[in-house]
């Protein structure tokens, strides 16, 4: 058996145009299917991992779900309004909140969005007793109003220290000069690393927000912070329910309300998973109609050779070779060809992918985290390999036929 | 291991539909350790008798016996191993593998017949290509060899595997004189040290003398130069 695949190799080896072409067509084939299958899968881990933290409840204007929790969550698109915050009042003092997170936004710094919470936005976890989400690098968090505590990456891209100091631009990217406020921000602060779109953010005061905004309501602010009152509006509350039981009641208040919306971002990302879904069939097709196509070069050229190599086989069976082992040599023909291929298309796959991504990740706050197809790749090997043997029957019971006396007495 | 033919033919349909018996041998006993030399023109069916001694072409009537085993009652596969392990072939157009270096041409029946552990196939191929004087090309391509060389990796090959019968047909005719004759000396003592019989199919007259038996084969029939066989 082994040496049957020893003599496969050699056929390949003597024939490299003729390997080489369905070897690459069966390349490219599993390279689209792998690059759309990875960055499906790493959108969709990004998003659950951007979404990690944040708990099971988002508080927002009445409109848009999804668009609520894109902008709460993945900082994606413009905010649907604002909400009062006597919302966030109620909440705070609700027993069936054990945490409530008013988030305000409305101005970047050359593109980084500014964020007004309370130091309780500090205390967001993945699960009860995992470490805080979003934990200090270095410096401390905010005390006062206008002082910024940066994302890990608001910080490399925006090139700023602690102690150093910027001016907000109003609105949600980067505008004019002439369009920055007057109010300076003090960088007291910069985070770890948290692999969310927060990575991006700017955090201050509720009040730093709303000052710049309106700055009569600054001048002698009676709120301590982290337990601020005042009368301005939030873009979203992120909320953390107790238990299942009051995360329902408080989603059916707020349904049945007028001032606000509550929604589950799992559920609203489920729906633009179903989005993603179809996208990604789509581009299947494709994968399969080349996968088809790669078939079908693999049968032409194996087809062909063995064709042209009719005497050659007749003389493996005149020196004992029996029909079962032309069968397969030219079945581990065709196999070798399919998996070098499949190789070849895995690494040109990720690598795609991998580029995309991480030109993706250049332009967006969402990871997109590339991962090996774990539990996808079985299926993908038996199938390619499915395709490839499919490929090679009809030549390899053309070698099994040959009559080896007519091949032997052909000039 | 004795060979036999017994009531053997082979005949093909013309295209005007008559049929042509191209080999009919009543019988054939040859002892193990003869050395036989078929002599016969082109087209007097020495290949065809060849084919069917080697298992390859299934006689139209009668019997091939390798001792006291019929060689074509024997399913196809079993008919291959036989055919690997008992029979060297050598063909009068070498039949190299192309894609093959010397070495893996010869090595090629050794893996058919896995008598001999594949550990050793490269040495004792390698140690045959240098008994018949061509060691230093082994990694050599049939392309890059002479026909010489090609027709001693051919014979290289067909005793790899010491067979008991060893066919050669028209071995010396793509060589000079004194090549011919190494060759056919080696050919010769090889089969003598095995005690495996030696058939040749030639008009080289030059091989009539190497000989203590000799037929001619004129229209599929044998006529016996000395009386030892009929």
């Amino acid at each position: 058996m082994i040496y049957d695949v020893f003599l496969s190799w050699r056929n390949v080896q003597a024939r490299p145009i003729q390997s080489l072409i369905p070897m690459v067509v069966m390349a490219l084939a599993i390279a689209l299917s792998i690059t759309v299958l990875a960055l499906g899968s790493g959108v969709r881990r990004g998003i659950i991992q951007s979404s990690d933290p944040f708990g099971v409840l988002v508080i927002g204007p009445k409109g848009d779900g999804q668009q609520l929790v894109l902008n709460t969550i993945l900082l994606q698109g413009l905010p649907l309004g604002t909400i009062p915050y006597g919302i966030y009042e109620t909440l705070v003092e609700d027993p069936r909140a054990r945490l409530a997170i008013p988030l305000a936004t409305g101005d970047n710094i050359a593109g980084a969005p500014i964020i007004g919470t309370t130091l309780s936005f500090f205390e967001l976890r993945t699960s009860l007793n995992a470490p805080p989400a979003f934990a200090l690098a270095r410096g401390s968090l905010f005390a006062a109003d206008f002082e910024a505590v940066l994302g890990s990456r608001a910080a490399g891209e925006l090139g700023l220290a602690l102690g150093d100091t910027f001016r907000p631009g109003h609105g949600f990217e980067a505008g004019l000069a002439d369009d920055n406020h007057d109010a300076v921000y003090t960088v007291v602060g910069i985070l770890e690393p948290s692999n969310t779109p927060y990575d991006s953010a700017v955090y201050t005061t509720l009040h730093s927000i709303w000052d710049v905004h309106e700055p009569v309501v600054n001048a002698n602010s009676p709120f301590a912070i982290g337990e601020v009152g005042g009368a301005d509006g939030l873009t979203s509350i992120l909320v953390q329910p107790v238990g299942f039981a009051e995360q329902n009641q408080l989603w059916q208040e707020f349904y049945t309300g007028t001032e606000a919306q509550a929604v589950f971002p799992g559920q609203e990302l489920g729906g633009l998973f179903d989005l993603l879904r179809q996208g990604e069939q789509i581009l299947s097709a494709v994968g399969y109609l080349v996968l088809g196509i790669a078939a079908l070069t693999i049968f032409l050229s194996i087809y062909g050779t063995t064709i042209n190599r009719e005497k050659d086989i007749a003389i493996i069976r005149s020196l004992g070779g029996s029909r079962i082992t032309v069968f397969r040599i030219i079945i581990f023909e065709t196999v070798v060809l399919t998996l070098f291929g499949a190789l070849l298309g895995r690494l040109v796959g990720y690598g795609i992918a991998w580029v995309i991504a991480t030109l993706f990740v250049q332009q967006s706050t969402i990871p997109l985290p590339i991962q090996f197809l774990g539990n996808l790749e079985p299926v993908l090997w038996l199938i390619t390999l499915g395709v490839g043997l499919a490929a090679g029957l009809l030549p390899a019971a053309l070698a099994y036929n040959v009559d080896v006396i007519e091949k032997l007495s052909a000039t | 291991m004795n060979l036999r033919l017994e009531n053997l033919t082979q005949s093909y349909q013309s295209p005007t539909g008559e049929a042509r018996t191209v080999i009919q041998i009543k019988e054939w006993s040859i002892e193990a350790g003869q050395q036989i030399l078929i002599r016969g023109v082109s087209g007097s069916g020495k290949t065809t008798l060849f084919n069917m001694i080697a298992g390859l072409l299934r006689p139209t009537t009668g019997h091939v016996w390798m001792d006291n085993q019929s060689f074509y009652a024997l399913p196809e596969a079993l008919r291959d191993r036989v055919r690997a392990r008992t029979i060297g072939y050598v063909f009068q157009n070498h039949y190299l593998i192309h894609s093959l270096t010397a070495l893996e041409n010869v090595v090629m029946p050794l893996a058919f017949d896995r008598v001999l552990p594949s550990s050793q196939w490269r040495n004792h191929a390698q140690e045959l290509l240098e008994k018949v004087g061509i060691g230093e090309f082994s990694r050599y391509k049939p392309k890059q060899l002479s026909t010489g060389q090609r027709l001693r990796v051919a014979i290289a090959r067909a005793l790899a595997n010491n067979p008991r019968i060893v066919l050669a047909d028209e071995p010396t005719a793509a060589l000079d004189e004194e090549s011919g004759t190494t060759v056919m000396g080696f050919l010769q003592q090889t089969c003598r040290d095995n005690n495996a019989i030696l058939i040749v199919a030639s008009h080289d007259p030059s091989l009539f003398q190497r000989f203590s038996t000799s037929a001619d084969l004129k229209r599929g029939k044998l006529s016996w130069n000395k009386p030892e066989a009929v």
